[in-house]
């Protein structure tokens, strides 16, 4: 695995309280969800990565460095923080000036380097005259994650990016994630709502009390369950004809249609996600997705946290 | 039915405590908060510490008085026959017009105490003024004091006594310590009787500036929009208001009053009029006449460094102080 | 990264600093108040040309000894270490500290930014005593010289003071007073070698009559002036830097 951001043994600490206890894991290039509960070591890992704190003991490299005190590769990181304080007497362009000006850019390719990067979050120009103070909790968040990606750099780390946001924001905030990745940018995420990372991520690092409950890709954490659930959620074209069709063969305890959505619960789950492909067929529906509660992401963290 | 015990929540159905009782639990966590830095608590054993200077002081003079006193034995024995006749004489002039001896040293000493008041006062304040109001600010904590029922008076009410409370220290306790201990510890019961009208100018001077610093001090916290900029308000406001006092009283002497420091001084002046105390003297007791023409160039007691003060526009001024700061912090602290 | 980019973004954290400070101070309402700052104290102290003869012993008494020597280092005490403290309470210092920039790249940003601050309140005020001054005729162009240039180095000396404690503790504005009790007040007063600790004891010198032969501009108190700040701004770089500082709450180690 060609990884960007590599721990081992790693151990932070507050003096007696525990931030990090002994973790190992490995981070690829892509969008890379950091999922627990609030006290787990998100933040802690965060601040590692970005060189705001140093190990109390183990290594933690990003893109083959460490970052403590490393000028050089911070200016290859871009990072936003959870907190959302942000200079209010300011024009986000001036303030976006300035940090760059603070990352090293000459002075004249500031302005350029500034506009860019609120066109690319997204932050309409008529806002641009605006002082940060008067803008709403979507914007500031926009012009965070403007400030965290204007120099161009190889991984972005945010820290709780999409608290407070209304679930278009946080749409739209994913999609401005995903074009920033499909450009070649890194990014690693961190939430305790997993739901949100769950269409975002391609990958998982999952941590609670400050050990690694498991790492990796979304279908490697996916194959960690053991236990199906009798539940199952579908999205097709026509619920309510796929479901008297799956009723006719006797499969069905229940189900629920509402829109495209499908809930179904099974006799034999296991049975029936085996062989589901044989049990649609003969059947005038498209389906699109089909999913198993006990794969949700928050229902695999549930049960290895349980 | 019904049952022997239900688990069901239940809400309280007993008797809710009283308004002031209510604005006390405001004080006293608001108290807890403001004394939970250690360099607060050393301040204010410092201001309490004046109360054994004062207190030393007062027993120091009640046994130079009294007659086979343990110190005129000790001092006879330094001294000699000489100290004490000294002293005797002391001490006779002292029984001979005890309304200006005893009330006189209780008046020198509580005047004194003023002096140090204000810098303290200053110190103490500024160490605790963001807790005040200028926290609940900033953390939108004020929103929850709203919901409750209580009404944004009784929230000032509770902060006030806070910084009275804690004020007192400064200028209360030590008059009222040092009085109460000094006369229990005095040789002559006749003390409580002489000292009184001292301890009363002590207790006046003490309220006013203990209000209207408390006020003040509301004024300030509420106006910081940062927890942080409350202390800098505190010390600067403090500073500047003498400063602007010092230049505009060439304008005219009442400007003087602009600032409180000063406003407390003359007001305390005004109070314990420290001139008339030493004309009584000068007129009763021949030896401080002749110190005071050493001091002096003439006879006249007003060629000394000293007067009787002004009490009506030093009074006006900080009675305004209040009044702006009640307005203002009543708006600030309002449901919006 | 190369070299000369190295440097670039050396003078590039002090430039973005500066830049941002400047932004903050030229909004309508800092304007205001500056404009409004100047204008009060030109027209208070306006008021010591009320009494012709003493107008110039009382002007050099007020600038020299009230607003100088005391106002001055007070307020420089309590305002200096403001904006590093600030940043760290309120959390916006996360935003610099994962910048290809020093700490003590940062630091030196950030005591540039306190001068530039105070000098925006401290100016207008001086602008208007000046002008009041010269409109009474009570003092002339090289006493103002020298209230100026002696006025601008006690500002950046007090400042590096007042940023050293607030690398030290965020209690630096009572830290501060202390300061100015036990040092100017205290030292200051000791008449040996002590005194010149303190730096009342050079500005009182730099301003002796400022008013009637235009102040006293030597080299030997600059000197002391500006060494005690240089000092000021070594040890606030330093502890700054080797410190570790829990954003949005006090020092942690």
């Amino acid at each position: 695995m060609n990884s960007i951001v590599k721990a081992e043994e790693l151990s932070c600490f507050y003096g007696i309280v525990l931030g990090l206890n002994n973790v190992s894991f490995e981070i690829p290039a892509g969008i890379t969800g950091l999922v627990g509960p609030n006290g787990a070591g998100k933040s802690t890992l965060i601040k590692l990565v970005t060189g705001q704190l140093a190990p109390s003991s183990g290594s933690l490299t990003v893109f083959g460095q460490r970052p403590r005190n490393n000028p050089r590769l911070l200016g290859q990181l871009g990072y936003c923080p959870e907190r959302e304080q942000l200079p209010k007497d300011l024009r986000p362009v001036a303030w976006l000036r300035s940090l760059a000006s603070v990352s090293g850019t000459p002075w004249w390719e500031t302005r350029a380097l500034a506009e860019q990067a609120l066109e690319r979050s997204r932050l309409g120009k008529e806002h641009w005259k605006k002082r940060i103070g008067t803008y709403s909790k979507g914007m500031k968040q926009r012009v965070k994650l403007a400030q965290a990606i204007m120099h161009d750099p190889k991984l972005v780390v945010l820290d709780e990016p999409m608290n407070g946001l209304d679930p278009m924001g946080r749409s739209e905030f994913g999609e401005i994630l995903k074009e920033l990745n499909e450009q070649g940018t890194s990014i690693l995420v961190s939430s305790h709502i997993l739901h949100e990372l769950e269409f975002l991520c391609s990958g998982f690092v999952m941590l609670n009390w400050g050990r690694v409950l498991a790492s990796g890709s979304q279908i490697d954490i996916r194959k960690t369950v053991v236990e199906w659930s009798d539940e199952i959620s579908i999205r097709c074209s026509d619920p309510n004809h796929l479901a008297a069709h799956l009723q006719a063969q006797g499969l069905l305890r229940g189900f629920l249609a509402d829109g495209q959505d499908l809930t179904i619960w099974v006799n034999e789950p296991e049975q029936f996600l085996a062989a589901w492909p044989q049990l649609f067929a003969g059947c005038a529906c498209e389906v699109y997705e089909m999913r198993n509660k006990n794969q949700a992401l928050s229902s695999i963290f549930e049960r290895m946290t349980r | 039915m019904s049952h022997a015990w239900n688990a069901q929540y239940r809400r309280w159905q007993g008797q809710s405590v009283g308004v002031w009782q209510r604005r006390l639990s405001i004080a006293r966590y608001g108290l807890r908060l403001c004394l939970s830095g250690k360099i607060i608590k050393i301040f204010l054993v410092l201001a309490f510490a004046q109360t054994f200077v004062l207190g030393a002081v007062f027993f120091l003079f009640g046994q130079l008085v009294a007659p086979e006193s343990a110190l005129l034995t000790w001092l006879e024995g330094l001294g000699g026959e000489q100290v004490v006749r000294v002293i005797s004489g002391l001490s006779s002039w002292a029984l001979l017009y005890p309304e200006i001896c005893v009330d006189g040293i209780y008046r020198v000493m509580f005047y004194l105490m003023t002096f140090s008041g204000p810098f303290l006062s200053m110190i103490i304040v500024a160490l605790f003024v963001h807790r005040l109001i200028a926290n609940d600010l900033a953390s939108n904590a004020i929103v929850i004091y709203n919901s409750k029922a209580l009404t944004r008076w009784d929230y000032l009410t509770g902060k006030f006594i806070v910084v009275s409370t804690l004020l007192s220290v400064v200028w209360i306790l030590p008059v009222l310590a040092s009085w109460l201990i000094s006369n229990f510890l005095s040789p002559d019961w006749s003390f409580f009787y002489h000292s009184f009208p001292s301890l009363l100018r002590g207790l006046a001077i003490g309220s006013v500036a203990v209000v209207s610093l408390s006020c003040l001090a509301l004024l300030v916290s509420s106006l910081a929009r940062k927890t942080g900029a409350a202390v800098a308000y505190w010390i600067l406001g403090w500073f500047s208001l003498s400063i602007v006092g010092s230049v505009a009283s060439y304008a005219h002497p009442a400007f003087n009053y602009i600032s409180p420091t000063q406003a407390i001084y003359d007001l305390s002046a005004g109070i314990y009029r420290m001139l008339d105390l030493v004309n009584d003297a000068q007129e009763m007791l021949p030896f401080f006449g002749g110190f005071f023409k050493s001091v002096s160039d003439g006879t006249d007691p007003s060629d000394l460094p000293i007067g009787n003060g002004e009490i009506v526009l030093p009074l006006l001024a900080l009675a305004a102080y209040c009044a702006v700061s009640i307005a203002v912090v009543s708006r600030r602290v309002r449901a919006s | 990264m190369s070299e000369s980019h190295n440097r670039r973004a050396r003078f590039g954290a002090l430039r973005g600093l500066l830049y941002m400070r400047i932004q903050e101070l030229v909004t309508p309402i800092s304007l205001l108040r500056a404009a409004g700052i100047a204008v009060a104290c030109f027209l208070l102290f306006l008021l010591v040309g009320l009494d012709r003869q003493e107008a110039a012993q009382r002007y050099q008494g007020l600038v020299a000894g009230i607003f100088a020597l005391k106002f001055l280092p007070i307020f420089c005490l309590t305002k200096g270490g403001e904006t590093l403290r600030s940043e760290l309470k309120d959390g916006t210092i996360e935003y610099l500290w994962v910048r290809p920039a020093s700490k003590v790249e940062l630091y030196f940003g950030f005591m540039l930014s306190s001068y530039l601050g105070i000098l925006a309140l401290i100016g207008p005020a001086l602008l208007g005593i000046s002008v009041a001054g010269l409109t009474m005729g009570v003092v002339g162009l090289d006493g103002l010289l020298a209230l100026w240039v002696t006025i601008l180095a006690v500002v950046a000396s007090f400042t590096a003071i007042s940023g050293a404690i607030g690398s030290l503790s965020s209690k630096f504005v009572v830290l501060g007073i202390f300061y100015y009790s036990f040092v100017e007040l205290g030292l200051g007063a000791i008449p040996n070698g002590v005194q010149r600790l303190a730096l009342s004891f050079h500005t009182k010198s730099l301003l002796s009559g400022m008013v009637r032969d235009g102040g006293n501009l030597s080299l030997e108190p600059f000197a002391w002036i500006l060494a005690t700040g240089a000092l000021g701004l070594v040890v606030g770089a330093a502890v700054f830097s080797q410190s570790r500082y829990v954003v949005g709450s006090e020092k942690e180690a």
